[in-house]
């Protein structure tokens, strides 16, 4: 049987704060997430799904424990490996978009190609491929602040599928937007993980959004403290 | 990433704030202009140097009358008469010594039809084309024998003539001095400036006896005010010096402990001291203008450290999508190169501009070599890079998580 794409083992974070002392956020965390699941995370505020998900994003490190991506333990690769997996198997999608706000609409999405190695033209190409699959195709040369919350983070969407990832990680991607602007992108989300079999993980506050996930983790308190099906998990919430 | 992205990105960040990199690149232009004028300014003045030291002659010594201190007290040279054409013939005598020039000058006013011109006449023995390695370039030398009948020949040096015939022939034609006709013999070749910047193609040559006798009218007959001698190698030019010195205190009849009546100047000496001079001027203008391309190159790395520190959730973002740390480092030190050449190349202009204005406008000797462009050019790039790294470092190891939080 193939490996999970994600799989946390006693997964710790601790933060470090003044004079030896240590904040715990995550105490022991596991779970594995298979190859084409959509997983929606939620938890209070502070309960650490952020800290997760910089961890499952190789943006950092876990404290104690192990992170297994497609098999591999990340504690064993170097800081311009975990570079090549971020570029390469990885994209984010952020509450705040983080689009680069010099650059155009369609530099912003080829940039992760730039950092692939890949030409000019080609990466003209795919970035105009991408916009268009978010519909964004008739935006390319606007400057991030030129465009909506909605259109930014359709941009930052397409950024993030630029270089053919095979898991998006995304943490409160429609905390900026109205509700109906969410369901756009929700349903964008769910399109990517239905008819391209694209691996999700997603942090959110509502339930609604959540909704559009199979599987729902919830955290409390830095510990797991319910994951199976969504309506199931809410429904034991609301209980 | 391939080169071309390096520089658009190193470019649209540059573009991005444009006040803020024409300044720092101003350091740069400062910096490469002063280091490429200066080096222009001493290189001329080391040329003009050894090109007088040419002009001068090779092993001479300069004998003047007088002493040069007296009694604890410091006299000009050639102040008393004391050195005679006897003396010089003595002195042409000794080993290793090639050729003697009795001198003996004075002003006189030169009159060519209705030009008239002033300078420094000196009477002097054929010897003094040799010593001073000084022929004519038109006519002929005056002989021994027109010494010994004080004939009323002269030779013209180029200024003279200039300013007497223009574009006419002086040879054969006759000019008056202080109201005697003298038959122009030749013209001299041209020697341009001394090392203390005095025109040597202002003056004329006439035989030493009648400079003696006919125009300057010698109270001490035979006195000459100084003599030039040339030894026959550099290496001579030591036990010349003694050998001179004794054999003048010997027909001066000077007691031991008393002081000599003569100093001898040793002019190789001194034009070595000069290019010496030159040489250590000019390397110390390099080094105030070198001075000025540090402060330029400190800059950037202020502005890069700036840089970063404003662009360090930019710097999260590349690296959240998968810039490597060689990738952020390229960038950020391509960044600080671009700002530095592109500044040493305006510099370098600037630099020549001035070099060009200096010797233009101030007659300012100049020479520009390919080699300090290319000095300037290599320190420019040394700079960049240098100060451009610690910068570009600290942006390659920012951690990616902490970039991106960073507000
Ligand atoms: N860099 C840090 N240094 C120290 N403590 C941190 C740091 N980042 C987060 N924390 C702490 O870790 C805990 C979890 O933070 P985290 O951002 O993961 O929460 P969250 O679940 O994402 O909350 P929210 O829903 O508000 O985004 C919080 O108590 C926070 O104060
Ligand atoms: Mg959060």
């Amino acid at each position: 049987m193939a490996p999970p794409l994600i799989q946390a083992v006693d997964l710790v974070k601790h933060y470090a704060f003044g004079e030896g002392e240590a904040l715990p956020v995550l105490h022991g965390l596991n779970f594995a997430i298979a190859a084409g699941e959509f997983v929606a995370i939620m938890g209070p505020s502070g309960s650490g799904k952020s800290t997760l998900m910089n961890i499952l994003g190789c943006l950092d490190v876990p404290t104690a424990g192990h992170y297994l991506l497609n098999g591999t333990d990340t504690a064993e690769l170097g800081v311009d490996e975990l570079a090549e997996l971020r570029n390469q198997l990885l994209g984010f999608v952020f509450q705040g978009f983080n689009l680069l706000p010099r650059k155009n609409v369609e530099e912003n999405v080829a940039l992760p190609l730039l950092y692939a190695g890949v030409g000019r033209a080609e990466r003209q190409a795919v970035a105009a491929r991408m916009l268009e699959r978010v519909g964004l195709a008739n935006r390319t040369k606007h400057r991030p602040n030129q465009l909506s919350g909605g259109q930014q983070q359709r941009v930052a969407i397409a950024r993030a599928l630029a270089n053919s990832p095979k898991l998006i990680l995304a943490d409160e991607p429609t905390g900026n937007l109205d509700t109906h602007t969410s369901e756009e992108i929700m349903a964008l989300f769910e399109d990517l993980n239905r008819n391209q079999g694209l691996t999700l993980v997603l942090v959110t506050h509502e339930p609604d959004v959540a909704r559009h996930a199979q599987r729902l983790i919830h955290i409390v308190d830095g510990r797991i403290a319910g994951d199976g099906p969504v309506d199931e998990v809410l429904g034991a919430q609301a209980a | 990433m391939i080169v071309r992205d390096i520089l658009d990105e190193a470019l649209q960040a540059m573009g991005a704030n444009r006040l803020r990199t024409a300044l720092t690149m101003l350091g740069m232009i400062i910096g490469v202009g002063a280091v490429v004028l200066m080096l222009a300014i001493g290189q001329g003045a080391q040329a003009m140097v050894s090109e007088s030291i040419a002009a001068m002659g090779s092993n001479l010594f300069i004998v003047l009358s007088g002493s040069s201190t007296s009694g604890g007290v410091r006299m000009g040279g050639g102040t008393g008469p004391t050195l005679t054409a006897n003396d010089a013939q003595a002195i042409g005598e000794l080993p290793d010594v090639a050729a003697v020039a009795p001198i003996f000058p004075n002003n006189a006013q030169l009159i060519y039809g209705s030009n008239n011109w002033t300078t420094m006449v000196a009477g002097t023995t054929p010897a003094v084309f040799e010593v001073r390695d000084w022929y004519p370039v038109a006519g002929t030398m005056f002989t021994e024998a027109d010494v010994r009948s004080s004939a009323r020949v002269i030779l013209l040096g180029q200024t003279v003539a200039r300013n007497l015939f223009g574009d006419e022939d002086p040879v054969g034609q006759t000019v008056r001095v202080k109201n005697s006709p003298f038959l122009v013999m030749g013209v001299l070749g041209p020697k341009g400036q001394s090392l203390d910047g005095r025109d040597q193609d202002d003056t004329a040559l006439v035989p030493l006896t009648t400079a003696q006798r006919q125009l300057f009218g010698n109270p001490f007959p035979g006195m000459i005010r100084f003599m030039m001698v040339k030894a026959r190698s550099r290496e001579a030019m030591p036990h010349v010096e003694r050998d001179m010195a004794d054999l003048l205190r010997q027909r001066h009849r000077i007691r031991p402990g008393q002081d000599d009546d003569f100093t001898i100047r040793n002019l190789t000496q001194l034009a070595q001291t000069a290019a010496g001079t030159t040489r250590a001027m000019s390397m110390m203008l390099g080094a105030i203008a070198s001075v000025s391309l540090l402060v330029g190159g400190i800059g950037i790395m202020n502005i890069m450290l700036v840089s970063v520190t404003e662009r360090t959730r930019e710097i999260g973002i590349r690296m959240a999508i998968g810039a490597r740390r060689r990738d952020i480092l390229l960038q950020f030190l391509v960044e600080a190169l671009v700002i530095s050449l592109a500044g040493s190349l305006v510099g370098a202009a600037l630099g020549f501009f001035g070099a060009w204005l200096a010797s233009r406008l101030a007659g300012m000797p100049v020479v520009v070599t390919l080699w300090s462009v290319l000095l300037a050019f290599g320190v420019a790039a040394a700079v960049g890079v240098f100060f451009g790294f610690y910068p570009a470092r600290k942006a390659a190891q920012l951690r990616p998580i902490e970039a991106l939080r960073y507000q």
